[in-house]
């Protein structure tokens, strides 16, 4: 049902006389979903809000050349992924250099420090132990554990296997576990 | 094996500790169509990935051809100094070993000018014939002579 209505936008979109309305409904119809995919990687909510206008603007050249084999959700959460990571290697250039097991010191200190984040210490003290984990698994746990997404959704978002995907879930479930004193 | 999903903890948070400013989700759709709007029209785009595809298949094409010529040329190279017979090679090599370098050429050349050009000065005064010579600006000079019918003879003071 999803992908009728996408194939219904996509092909509005093809036309010049409906192509903003279209691209408009797209907009509407993932902006949330996408914004708070970044949010949950940038941390702060004005560079979520930078990376989520890219996205769209990115998916509003790219979409012409878009196929219609992939699934347009997954393709524009893998622009969104793509910008949210990009924005994070601008911003801090010493990121690497973060040892393992420690939270990422800026990532931190938007969670500390931003005007949008208001949540009991459950939900902060979960926020620093995710954290911890390396990026990769980062990514995966936020899709899996908070957005529901699908592994075969989500190999094609990342470009992992679904077998690779499942172990990293699995590792920084006991990470997470074992930082917060649970195990 | 890893398990398919692993049941987190339920005392775990469901809910992020994340807001957003009152009405942005309303207003952001509009921002973004209209910054969209504001970009230049463009008509039907190529995918990045075909246009990046044609441009690797020519980088390829041109790989190949020049990779092609490199082989014919060594090839050429390694058979070229097999042609020559042998003999033929030493005989030249012995002609050059016998042969003046550049430079001493030129000192001979030099030098013979000077003499031309001591023994012309003296056959101003006299009938004969001159020596003609000439002199060119690369590193040889070719002097070509006519038959002295007289003598040389020296002024008398």
């Amino acid at each position: 049902m999803d992908n009728a209505t996408d194939r219904v936008l996509l092909e509005l979109f093809r036309q010049p006389e409906t192509r903003h309305e279209a691209f408009a409904q797209i907009v509407r119809k993932y902006q949330e979903r996408i914004y708070w995919h970044i949010r949950k990687i940038v941390i702060a909510h004005a560079d979520a809000d930078d990376a989520t206008q890219n996205t769209f603007i990115n998916a509003w050249t790219g979409l012409d050349g878009f196929r219609a084999d992939a699934s347009l959700y997954t393709w524009l959460y893998r622009i969104a992924t793509n910008e949210a990571l990009s924005l994070l290697q601008r911003k801090d250039k010493h990121r690497l250099e973060t040892p393992i097991d420690s939270p990422d010191m800026h990532l931190l200190h938007h969670l500390e420090s931003d005007s949008y984040i208001d949540g009991n210490e459950a939900q902060l003290k979960l926020q620093r132990a995710i954290l911890c984990l390396p990026e990769k698994q980062r990514l995966v746990f936020n899709m899996r554990y908070f957005d529901g997404v699908k592994y075969d959704d989500m190999s094609e978002i990342l470009g992992t296997s679904v077998g690779a995907l499942k172990a990293s879930y699995h590792h920084a479930v006991k990470k997470i576990e074992q930082l917060l004193g649970l195990n | 094996m890893t398990p398919d999903d692993v049941d987190i903890n339920p005392n775990f948070e469901k809910n992020t500790p994340f807001r957003v400013p009152s009405g942005y989700f309303d207003q952001l759709a509009d921002s973004i169509t209209m910054r969209c709007t504001e970009m230049p029209a463009t008509t039907k785009q190529t995918s990045w990935r075909t246009a990046l595809r044609g441009q690797l298949g020519l980088a390829a094409g041109f790989a190949v051809l020049a990779l092609l010529a490199s082989m014919a040329y060594f090839y050429m190279q390694q058979i070229t100094p097999t042609q020559q017979p042998q003999s033929h090679k030493m005989e030249r090599v012995n002609i050059v070993s016998r042969h003046i370098s550049p430079e001493q050429h030129w000192e001979r050349q030099q030098q013979r000018l000077q003499q031309q050009r001591t023994i012309d000065s003296l056959k101003d005064f006299t009938h004969g014939k001159r020596l003609r010579y000439n002199t060119q600006q690369s590193d040889f000079s070719s002097i070509s002579e006519e038959k002295w019918d007289a003598p040389a003879t020296l002024p008398q003071k």
